[in-house]
């Protein structure tokens, strides 16, 4: 009997011993064998990764005034699986989300576990909808994180500063070049959740903290690129332009202190604009610079001391036969026989080909290589292009283009590139680099990257120059071709410019003109270049120049500009003297 | 069997029990410990995600102001405001202005003589 109940004992001892083993088994197999596996599967269900969005940096101009700034805003998302009851929670939100409720009650009523309702939702109305929905204990209505750029001045620099994409993108202009300053870094964060959602702090996995967006500093000041636009926006409405432009520089450090074209565009809403309004034609737009250009040709003879300011050329009395065409001094001409410096005061066609013609092809094409023409100016906007200049070590040159490039005839340059090289002049003779962005720098207002300003090459003496303004200021003067020009107190330096628009087919235009004045003040000590040009305005050609059209909108922004920058007139406020009679000093080192 | 013989049988054998006794109340003590932090650690762990939610959505919103605060005081804002005539700027008066002139070699203000002169405008009128 005894035997019997301990045999009875050992079976059910065995077989329990047997079943946990198997349980052991079992165990030691989903925990041992597969236990990546079911770890993997663990945090598939209750990790996930919580992206930290980084906010994208502001853009200010030079004294802080904000130019671009994200707003915050939220994306609406739905849950289908967690909506019980569509029509309420339609009816909760549907006036918040300014849409109407059947609309709502549709789009909600969906199987589906990610739809988004609506985008660019603002804070403020996110934050509504939510208490609304907690009070009503609602469900299934979510927001995601998003953005939108805001440009307060709207059109204002909307070339320089561009727009952005759906994607927080640049598209255009500073947003573009400095995309990957601005745009910062998203952080992240693993995390597990429990069963109702809510995040378990302590089992927070790997985290990389957001970095925000840098800062942006430009070297544009928005109370000059007001005056500026104002200004140039008189003048578009005005003579109907088909565009214009305008650039002021800092002639020593090569900053760009406002720049404007018209047509423009509001940042804010780009999709509205015309492709043509958002090309920023100051760096983009070819144009046959016309007579500004005889400023390098009269630079590059003074620098090679070829002649001097007061050396006689004779102009033929206003028809110079070469090569077998005719070249003429239109407007003001016939000249007779005129100096280096009346040349310029004078804008004369022949005069400068015979300069030209005295220096050499190869000679006067360097020169116009080292002003910068034909190459990029590298300032820090996207798409700018390097002009058209033909070299005539490669026969791009006929035998006339000796006697039309110097006049500006037969190369394509860009307004900046006019600019730049009108700034060595003003500087002393060193070709700058154009400096857009003044720093990037982070929201403690530490210093991430520097830009400083940068020479690209000493193209002529400081002596020659001083001689060309010496001309240069005479042309402002009332035998002048810019005595509209003319800033009263003050010392100005300029050229006119009416070039023959050239014709896509071939040729140029009869009665179609890009007219221009380039020009800086005061004299001794330029404190701006300004370039205003008008391509094709809708006046009479008897009045369509650069001394009738541009000239007056130089000395507006001139005169605005110099109060604004608090600078002493330089002059006796006098009317009836001559501007010329003040470079006194310039006189004394130049002659 | 006396009283006092079956007493001395009978007695819990105290310093026997009392090492498991010892291993028992730590491991209870550690256990409870253990409970009690980790209860700590999650309500920590909450406070500190309210807090975070919290100052996230601060600064959200004061990122959404920013951007109005921008725009209402920007340039062409105040302009289009001037322009309406809901603002107004009172012109600048010669004898309120003073001319000073700075040194850009010595960053400071070179006045005649190179000495601090007090300025006043006696003229101004408010």
């Amino acid at each position: 009997m005894i035997k019997i109940a301990k045999r009875r004992a050992m079976i059910a001892c065995f077989g329990l011993a047997g079943c946990f083993s198997g349980f052991s088994a079992r165990l030691v197999y989903l925990q041992v064998t597969k236990h990546e596996e079911y770890t993997a599967l663990a945090a598939q269900r209750h990790v996930n990764r919580q992206t930290i969005f980084a906010p994208r940096g502001t853009i200010v101009d030079s004294r802080g005034e904000i130019l671009a700034v994200s707003e915050p805003l939220k994306t609406v998302i739905v849950d289908g699986s967690h909506i019980t009851d569509p029509a309420r929670v339609a009816a909760t939100i549907a006036d918040l989300l300014e849409m109407p409720v059947a609309e709502v009650q549709q789009k909600i009523t969906t199987p589906r576990r990610y739809l988004i309702l609506k985008k660019e939702v603002t804070e403020q109305v996110a934050v509504e909808i939510a208490q609304r929905l907690q009070k009503e204990k609602l469900r299934g209505i979510y927001f995601e994180q998003d953005s939108r750029r805001v440009y307060p001045n709207g059109p204002m620099l909307s070339h320089v500063l561009g727009f952005m994409n759906r994607e927080h993108d640049g598209v255009q202009g500073i947003e573009l070049t400095m995309n990957r300053y601005l745009r910062g870094n998203d952080g992240f964060r693993f995390i597990e959740r429990d069963r109702l959602g809510r995040e378990i702090v302590p089992y927070r996995g790997q985290e990389r903290p957001a970095r925000p967006g840098y800062n942006a500093r430009l070297t544009v000041d928005m109370a000059l690129q007001n005056i500026v636009e104002e200004e140039l926006q008189t003048a578009y409405k005005k003579y109907s332009p088909e565009l214009a432009c305008a650039i002021m520089m800092e002639p020593q450090t090569g900053r760009i202190l406002a720049m404007a074209n018209y047509p423009n565009f509001d940042p804010n809403s780009p999709g509205t604009s015309e492709p043509k309004a958002m090309k920023n034609c100051s760096i983009i737009n070819l144009v046959e610079p016309g007579s500004t250009f005889k400023i390098v040709t009269a630079a590059a003879s003074l620098n090679d001391n070829d002649v001097s300011l007061s050396t006689i050329i004779p102009c033929e009395g206003g028809r110079f036969h070469y090569a077998g065409k005719v070249l003429r001094d239109h407007g003001h001409g016939p000249f007779p026989d005129l100096s280096v410096a009346d040349i310029l005061v004078k804008s004369s066609n022949i005069g400068v080909a015979k300069l030209a013609m005295k220096m050499g092809e190869n000679r006067f094409y360097e020169y116009i290589r080292g002003f910068g023409f034909g190459e990029r100016t590298g300032i820090a906007l996207p798409g700018e292009i390097p002009g058209i200049v033909h070299s005539p070590y490669s026969s791009g040159w006929s035998k006339i283009s000796i006697t039309r490039i110097p006049m500006g005839q037969g190369v394509a340059v860009t307004p900046l590139q006019m600019v730049a090289a009108m700034s060595a002049i003003a500087n002393g003779g060193n070709l700058m680099m154009p400096q857009i962005v003044d720093e990037i720098f982070d929201d403690e207002g530490k210093q991430v990257v520097p830009f400083a300003p940068s020479v690209v090459r000493q193209v002529v003496s400081t002596e020659t120059t001083n001689k060309v303004k010496l001309a240069l200021n005479d042309v402002v003067s009332q035998r002048g071709t810019a005595k509209m020009a003319n800033v009263p107190g003050f010392s100005v330096a300029g050229k006119t410019g009416t070039a023959q628009k050239a014709n896509e087919r071939g040729g140029y235009y009869d009665n179609r003109y890009v007219v221009s004045f380039i020009g800086f003040m005061p004299v001794e000590e330029p404190k701006f270049v300004i370039l205003v040009l008008l391509d094709d305005a809708k006046v009479p050609s008897n009045l369509n120049y650069g001394g009738t059209l541009a000239a007056p909108v130089f000395a507006k922004i001139a005169e605005r500009s110099a109060r604004h920058l608090g600078l002493q007139p330089d002059l006796e406020t006098n009317p009836n003297l001559n501007p010329g009679a003040a470079t006194i000093k310039l006189t004394q080192t130049a002659r | 069997m006396s009283r006092n013989r079956r007493r001395h049988q009978n007695q819990v054998p105290i310093r026997a029990l009392s090492p498991g006794l010892l291993l028992a109340f730590i491991v209870l003590a550690g256990g409870m410990s253990w409970v009690y932090l980790k209860n700590q650690d999650v309500s920590r762990g909450k406070e500190i995600s309210a807090l975070e939610k919290e100052l996230k959505t601060l600064r959200i919103q004061n990122d959404a102001l920013r951007s109005p605060i921008a725009t209402l005081s920007s340039r062409t804002a105040l302009q289009k405001r001037l322009n309406d005539g809901f603002i107004s700027m009172v012109p600048i008066t010669a004898e309120r202005i003073v001319q000073v002139n700075f040194s850009r070699s010595s960053g400071a203000l070179a006045l005649a003589g190179d000495e601090i002169v007090p300025v006043s405008n006696q003229g101004a009128t408010r």
